[in-house]
């Protein structure tokens, strides 16, 4: 059922055994596990089933990323343009990528502080394949990455350097395709036991006095109508920026916010930058030179060489090796005419390394992006001196970019270079000037570790199962409990954080049945 | 440990770039010196070039590589220091095929005109390009 909370009577109490705040793609994803778990389900989603500016003005804030060499960037339209409020959240805008994080990125590694999640990949798969069914997607296998065996993945050197990793695009997203993305998005409203509240913003996270458990929810609309929802569980997910702002606004019975005893909330801020140099025709452009070497390879996910891009990315022997960040290289087809220079280096390395009769041979633009580095100065804060039209606090971005992410990007090219060019494999360009690099990285709209999860109360603001540390009936999902970044999109991560999170919350639901 | 204060240097780009120790790259004339050497066969490297990058536009990276390395400017320098490593019964394409892989593997690869290249396949694109006699 859908209800709209301008249309409630003011004053009203809402009333459910479990109640999300956030009816975007992890939250929608809970209430899609839970909803023949037995007990009432409120999912209170601040937009309407469209977007609306009015609406999505309330995500407006204040933003700079620093870069290392303390160049400024102003990040301000990035907090509004890098999210969307309204149900089915950021899955209107998402474009479908999908994969899981990479084995590394879960270890503690002693070369990136702050680095470890409190458990490892292969707890996490179980839950990857039932986020991929959600998705619309088959499992990952880690042996095979085409799909077709025919045309097996280019290998880098001798592989222990890159490797190819998969990448599947969900249909389940409003840019691949609405029709599917609807589908997911009201896959609940049709169950008894699911009341989706449009327009209904949490404004206050209520704790009983002790502030040791939620006790309710201030909700209110734009039209000035003030509710409260109540529940015996809390799940918040509001998205890798709203939830930490959420905490912090939370502050009546807690001074600092909620689950910020530590001061931990908003911090650790990290994203995914790209860098590439994409001049076409006109100029140099990232990417490699490919001899006709082999007959068939692949240096795509799927296989169709035109449409997918390929990815590789840096093996945990070589990360711990040179002691780099993950990260990833990304390729496409090149869309404009090969230039002198590209076709000059293919003659040369056809030349000079036996090429096969009828073997692909071509120049592939590409961008790599390094993981974003765990700092606790890169942070989002409440922006005290502005308030949206509730009368909120916005947030302000203050996204700190480290030396080590630049460093293990320009080691990683370098690499590259060295590995797939010792057997004649490739040729690579990588025309970009530091100066360069840093002014261009382009950021996606990926925000995690604002809430992120260790085991130590000191060290996370959330557990290991995603519950706020000290409240006993709060949980968090989203990319924001995430510790590190990886180098994927968090999509398909934070839906499998979100079922395992169902899980552990289903016991409870099956009591109320 | 990833430190955040860092840049990288020169020299651990070579190192990166290699497997081994640290390979001085602006070395020019020493760099190359083997045992194993016949002398040095232009005859054939000028008819290859002739045949398989006559048409290539190597220009950019030609430009950087005698910017770079002044002291290889004539055709018999950079001839000298291609074959310099050939030894005997040695095809000319097996000797180019070996030595830039030795090239990478020792990490003498060096960024020109934005292409990670090694030295020998830029002394061919220098030589292709045109050098002074």
């Amino acid at each position: 059922m859908i209800i709209d909370a301008r249309q409630l009577p003011v004053g009203s109490q809402l009333k459910a055994k479990l109640c999300i705040i956030g009816g975007g793609m992890a939250g929608i994803a809970i209430a899609r596990e839970l909803m023949d778990a037995g007990g009432d389900i409120l999912i209170l989603e601040s937009g309407g089933e469209a977007q609306n500016a009015d609406i999505q003005a309330l995500y407006n804030g204040r933003g700079s990323m620093t870069d290392p060499d303390g160049r400024v960037r102003d990040m301000t339209t990035y907090l509004p343009s890098s999210r969307i409020r309204a149900f089915g959240g950021s899955g209107h805008v998402w474009g479908g990528k999908c994969g899981p994080l990479d084995p590394s990125d879960f270890e503690a590694r002693d070369w990136i502080p702050g680095s470890g999640w409190p458990f490892d990949r292969s707890h996490l798969d179980p839950f990857y394949d039932r986020a991929c069914k959600h998705l619309d997607l088959p499992s990952f296998r880690r042996d095979l990455i085409s799909g077709d065996a025919s045309r097996p993945a280019f290998k880098v050197g001798d592989g222990s350097e890159f490797e190819t990793v998969p990448r599947f695009h969900s249909k389940v997203s409003g840019v691949q395709n609405k029709e599917k993305f609807d589908a997911y998005r009201y896959s609940t409203t049709s169950s008894p036991r699911v009341t989706v509240c449009l327009h209904a913003n949490v404004t206050q996270v209520q704790m009983t006095s002790d502030g040791r458990a939620v006790k309710s929810l201030e909700v209110r609309t734009m039209d000035g109508r003030t509710h409260s929802a109540v529940a015996d569980h809390y799940v918040l997910a509001t998205g890798g920026m709203e939830n930490a702002r959420v905490l912090m606004l939370s502050n009546q019975t807690l001074p600092k916010g909620v689950g910020n005893d530590r001061d931990l909330v908003g911090r650790y801020f990290c994203g995914h930058l790209n860098a590439s140099l994409d001049e076409g025709d006109k100029g140099k452009t990232t990417g490699i030179a490919i001899p006709s070497l082999a007959s068939s390879f692949d240096l795509y996910t799927t296989g169709d060489i035109n449409k997918v891009w390929g990815i590789w990315h840096a093996t945990t022997r070589m990360q711990r090796k040179y002691r780099v960040p993950n990260s990833w290289i990304a390729f496409q087809p090149r869309w404009y005419d090969r230039t002198p220079s590209e076709q000059g280096v293919l003659r040369l390395a056809n030349a000079t390394s036996k090429p096969v009769a009828g073997g692909t041979s071509d120049f592939f633009p590409f961008r790599i992006m390094a993981e974003d580095l765990p700092n606790a100065a890169s942070r989002l804060t409440l922006d005290t001196g502005a308030r949206d039209a509730l009368g909120q606090a916005r947030l302000a971005l203050d996204w700190r970019l480290s030396e080590g992410q630049y460093d293990g990007m320009q080691r990683t090219v370098a690499r590259l270079a060295a590995s797939i060019s010792a057997n004649g494999g490739a040729r690579v360009r990588w025309p970009l000037t530091r100066e360069k690099t840093l002014t261009q990285l382009s950021p996606a709209r990926h925000h995690v570790g604002t809430t992120r999860m260790h085991t130590d109360r000191a060290r996370g603001v959330v557990d290991e199962h995603c519950r706020v540390h000290g409240v006993a009936n709060l949980h968090i999902a989203g990319s924001s409990v995430f510790p590190t970044s990886g180098i994927v999109n968090p999509t398909l991560t934070l839906i499998a954080l979100a079922v395992r999170l169902s899980d552990r919350l289903r016991p409870s639901l099956r009591r109320s049945a | 440990m990833v430190d955040s204060s860092r840049r990288i240097s020169r020299r651990e780009m070579l190192q990166l770039l290699g497997v081994g120790g640290i390979v001085l790259v602006s070395g020019g004339a020493a760099v190359l010196r083997a045992q194993t050497l016949t002398l040095p066969q232009a005859s054939d490297l000028d008819a290859w070039l002739q045949s398989e990058l006559a048409s290539a536009d190597l220009s950019g990276i030609a430009t950087a590589w005698r910017e770079r390395h002044p002291e290889e400017s004539s055709r018999e320098s950079l001839t000298h220091q291609i074959l310099a490593g050939r030894r005997k019964q040695e095809t000319l394409e097996a000797y180019l095929k070996r030595i830039i892989a030795a090239d990478y593997r020792a990490g003498k690869a060096e960024l020109l005109d934005g292409w990670y290249l090694s030295p020998t396949e830029a002394r061919l694109a220098a030589l292709a390009s045109g050098s002074k006699g």
